[in-house]
């Protein structure tokens, strides 16, 4: 198996215009490690196993995993109101900014626009900048009202670190993680990084114009590791190391209103599934030009993670977790959801209009009785992402698919309501209320 | 022998990782490099790759503040308190900071953070900095002083140092594979530095930003320090036809403005303004950051510019095997090799230098021995960091005050010199003015 592995990345990467990649997983009481292609096709460094990546939101986990210390040390609970850590913390509508908890925050459902992408500079009050600087966000749904993925709440829960530690999230994380796995090849900024090889992010085959995201999403995402470090981190999560109740965080909290993109629930961080009827815990990670993966089987003890640094990774992540899960453990991925050959008649006019939230809008038309969605960036990251229109296919009712343009992998979207009826749509694990 | 040939076979002898050199001689570049830039990744270095070229960023900093002059906005002999008011030693003047004669202490590599308000904050701190000479006394090698000028770019251009750098500088000359910050740095083959009698990769990749003006950040590809001193030689105008700095400015920048005390070692006989200016006919600059030291020297007259980096082992090796014999046969002249002991040291008499000597990275004993001085370092916590050790070392007479030690380290003899004041000494220098304590 190992050997064929490592012959199957290389041919999986060609598949999938993946520049480089590395893959580490645990499985029967051993650690295998794979690396194919280049790091940066600037410079032609190759892939190793050693090598860092940017895992991106994986990152969210370990932020979570740091809360949880604090709450098993007693110094908070999830369901502890924000304020009280944060005195200063404030949102545009004080009746949430009194109530929102810890457990709002590491679940997805506080409401706080999710994608807001401040730049507060490169320095230590970075995260203490952001976090003032959400005054003045707008909020994405009421409440605890849905699960809608929310970059922002992981850097409040960073700061909240930072507050109980005294001390940089950067500095927690070193010392609540990484310190007692021994993990060497896991760091957050980039001068750490430079002593390592590490990926740089490619579009289009070319490295990105910009290394990475900035500082101020740390705990929301900027922890660049090597697999085997991520595989580290995630076996902990089974056989103890950092709490003593890590299952604790495996219990969900929210339905995911689109439960074909990711999971169909949300834990405490954990992203859950089920696997032919088996659990299976996750998280994912984008950042610009790199995508990691990591998964846990608790029924069988294997922990995966892969990386990339380009091209179609996210299909080509999913097709490593195929191959390699149906060999490891007869594990069957679930596939994403493709329309069928003959659509179902599905009318799409009480869909139609604009949706909006913080960096995004979509856009739902309908010409000819044939479906359209566009989606814009809007905000900080404007300038990264062009408008893209694509054909909105039914799958079925509330179900649609569509394709970014030039790409041939599905993605998918769900039209539901809120409790008190207001019409939102769910994709990319995001809420977005529908605006007109 | 061939330039590949020649750096190959030095790597090997002197025990360096890595390294990499540029040479423009006969109208065109030479370019060369040999090991890797990483022993733990086993990266290989390439000429492409970045290496932190330390102190010759003072230059780059230096002409910084002599295209302020050209456009009239600082006037070198003003107090510097003029353009910074929250300077806290503001009658220095731009030129003595330019010169290192400012005389406060030099060696203060305080880590203010990543932010963009390093540099103001630097000079924050530098209102505790220890006081060593008059203004404008003597010659005394100061870091700190070019952090100084480097917020004073920053200040007048209303933006940080490495803007300035980049938009003043790089952008002219068409510096592609330069690094200010460490996500830069990333995109290439950065390497790092070794340190140690079995080449560790040093702990941090990067010393702090707040001293980035004096050369803690800046990592090169060698052809472009190159490049840099071919406009220094065609009097500011950058090999791509931008006029960078004025003829003036230039002129000003190679015209002895001071003497190091010593007199050619360890550093060179005199200093411009951000220039050393050596005796045997070259100006130029060294860097060190721990673990990579850079060599970079310009030939006037002879269209020559030599730049070359190692990141560990002993790079003076890499000096005389390879940069010293390109520079003699491309030019003709003769480059004096480092110093050596007498064969047969005269006698002197030790009592005006012994005692303690303080300065804030090292402080220093000195007593009287047969022949000479024995002197015994005593790192501060940086310097042990970096491989010092506590080490009492003897030193024979070399005439006048200057002393040398009697035995080699790292393939070299260190040399110091001391400044008398009513016959008894003042400072041990060694490049440093290091005050009695």
């Amino acid at each position: 198996m190992a050997g064929a592995m490592g012959q199957r990345l290389a041919e999986l990467i060609a598949e999938y215009e993946v520049p480089g990649s590395a893959l580490a997983y645990w499985h029967g009481g051993e650690l295998h490690e794979f690396a194919a292609g280049s790091l940066n096709t600037a410079t032609g460094v190759d892939a190793t196993t050693d090598a860092l990546y940017q895992i991106g939101s994986v990152s969210k986990v370990w932020t979570a995993t740091l809360i949880m210390q604090q709450v098993e040390k007693g110094r908070l609970t999830l369901d502890t109101p924000v304020v009280e850590v944060l005195p200063e913390f404030k949102l545009v509508d004080p009746e949430v900014t009194k109530a929102v908890t810890i457990r709002q925050l590491l679940c997805h459902t506080s409401g706080i626009d999710g994608d807001v992408f401040i730049d507060t500079g490169r320095g230590d009050d970075c995260v203490e900048k952001y976090v003032a600087a959400l005054a003045d966000v707008a909020l994405n749904h009421p409440l605890g009202a849905t699960q809608s993925y929310c970059n922002a709440g992981f850097v409040v829960a960073g700061r909240v670190l930072e507050v109980l530690e005294g001390k940089r999230w950067d500095d927690v994380l070193r010392e609540g993680i990484c310190e007692p796995l021994g993990l060497t090849h896991t760091w957050t900024l980039p001068e750490d990084v430079l002593r390592f090889r590490s990926a740089i992010g490619h579009d289009d085959g070319q490295p990105v114009p910009q290394w990475g995201l900035m500082r101020s999403m740390g705990p929301a995402g900027l922890i660049c590791a090597r697999p085997a470090d991520v595989v580290a981190f995630g076996r902990a999560h089974l056989e103890g190391g950092l709490l003593e109740d890590p299952s604790a965080m495996w219990e969900a909290q929210v339905d995911i209103p689109n439960p074909y993109t990711l999971g169909k629930q949300w834990g405490v961080g954990w992203i859950l599934d089920e696997w032919s009827g088996h659990k299976v815990i996750s998280h994912g990670g984008n950042t610009i030009g790199q995508h990691a993966m990591l998964w846990v089987v608790p029924g069988t003890g294997t922990v995966v993670c892969v990386t990339a640094n380009g091209g179609r990774s996210g299909a080509f992540t999913r097709a490593v977790a195929t191959e390699l899960f149906a060999e490891l453990d007869g594990r069957t991925v679930p596939p994403s959801p493709v329309p069928s050959d003959t659509p179902p008649e599905v009318d799409l006019e009480p869909y139609a209009g604009v949706y909006e939230r913080a960096g995004a809008r979509i856009t739902i038309g309908v010409q000819d009785g044939k479906g359209t969605v566009r989606m814009e960036s809007t905000g900080e990251l404007a300038g990264l992402h062009k408008p893209e229109e694509s054909v909105f296919v039914p799958i079925d009712e509330n179900l649609f698919a569509f394709q970014a343009p030039g790409t041939r992998d599905w993605l998918t979207a769900v039209f539901f309501e809120l409790a008190d009826g207001t019409p939102y749509i769910h994709m990319g694990a995001r809420a977005t209320p529908k605006v007109s | 022998m061939d330039l590949q040939d020649r750096l190959q076979k030095a790597i090997e002898e002197h025990d360096v990782p890595g390294a990499s050199v540029a040479v423009w001689r006969d109208g065109r570049l030479h370019e060369a490099a040999a090991g890797v830039v990483n022993k733990n990744t086993g990266v290989t270095a390439t000429t492409d790759s970045l290496f932190q070229v330390g102190s010759t960023t003072k230059v780059w900093t230096a002409a910084l503040v002599m295209q302020l002059a050209d456009e009239g906005l600082v006037e070198l002999d003003s107090p510097v308190g003029a353009y910074l008011p929250d300077f806290a030693r503001g009658a220095v003047t731009v030129r003595q900071l330019l010169m290192h004669s400012a005389g406060f202490d030099g060696d203060l590599f305080e880590d203010t953070g990543r932010g963009d308000d390093c540099l103001d904050k630097y000079l924050e701190y530098l209102r505790g900095a220890g006081r060593v000479h008059e203004p404008g006394e003597i010659f005394s090698y100061c870091n700190a002083g070019y952090c100084v000028l480097g917020a004073l770019v920053a200040r007048l251009r209303g933006v940080t140092w490495e803007q300035a750098m980049r938009e003043h500088l790089f952008g002219p000359l068409g510096v592609t594979h330069a690094a200010l910050l460490g996500e830069e740095a990333v995109y290439f083959r950065a390497s790092v530095g070794h340190v140690g009698p079995d080449n560790a990769v040093y702990s941090e990749w990067l010393m702090p930003r707040s001293n980035a003006p004096a050369g803690a950040t800046m990592s090169l590809a060698l052809r472009e320090l190159v490049a840099f001193g071919r406009t220094l030689a065609a009097g500011g105008v950058a090999p791509n036809g931008t006029r960078v700095l004025s003829q003036e400015s230039v002129a000003a920048m190679l015209t002895p403005q001071i003497d190091v005390p010593g007199g050619g070692a360890p550093l060179a006989e005199k200093w411009g303004l951000g220039v050393e200016l050596f005796g045997w006919g070259a100006y130029g600059h060294d860097g060190n950051t721990p673990g990579q030291s850079t060599f970079w020297r310009i030939v006037p007259g002879s269209d020559f510019v030599i730049a070359m980096t190692g990141n560990g082992g002993s790079f003076a090796g890499l000096v005389a095997d390879v940069a010293m014999p390109v520079i003699e046969e491309a030019t003709g002249l003769t480059v004096p090799g480092p110093r050596v002991p007498p064969q047969e040291p005269a006698p002197v008499d030790g009592s005006p230098y012994e005692g303690a000597y303080s300065g804030p990275q090292y402080g220093y004993e000195v007593a009287a021995a047969e022949n000479g001085l024995d002197v015994t370092l005593l790192p501060g916590p940086l310097m042990e960091s970096m491989g010092a050790t506590r080490t009492t070392r003897r030193y024979v007479h070399f005439g006048g005050e200057s002393f040398i030690s009697a035995e080699p380290e790292d393939g070299r003899h260190d040399s110091i010199t001391f400044v008398l004041r009513d016959g008894r000494a003042a400072y041990l220098h060694n490049g440093r003015a290091v005050a009695r304590a």
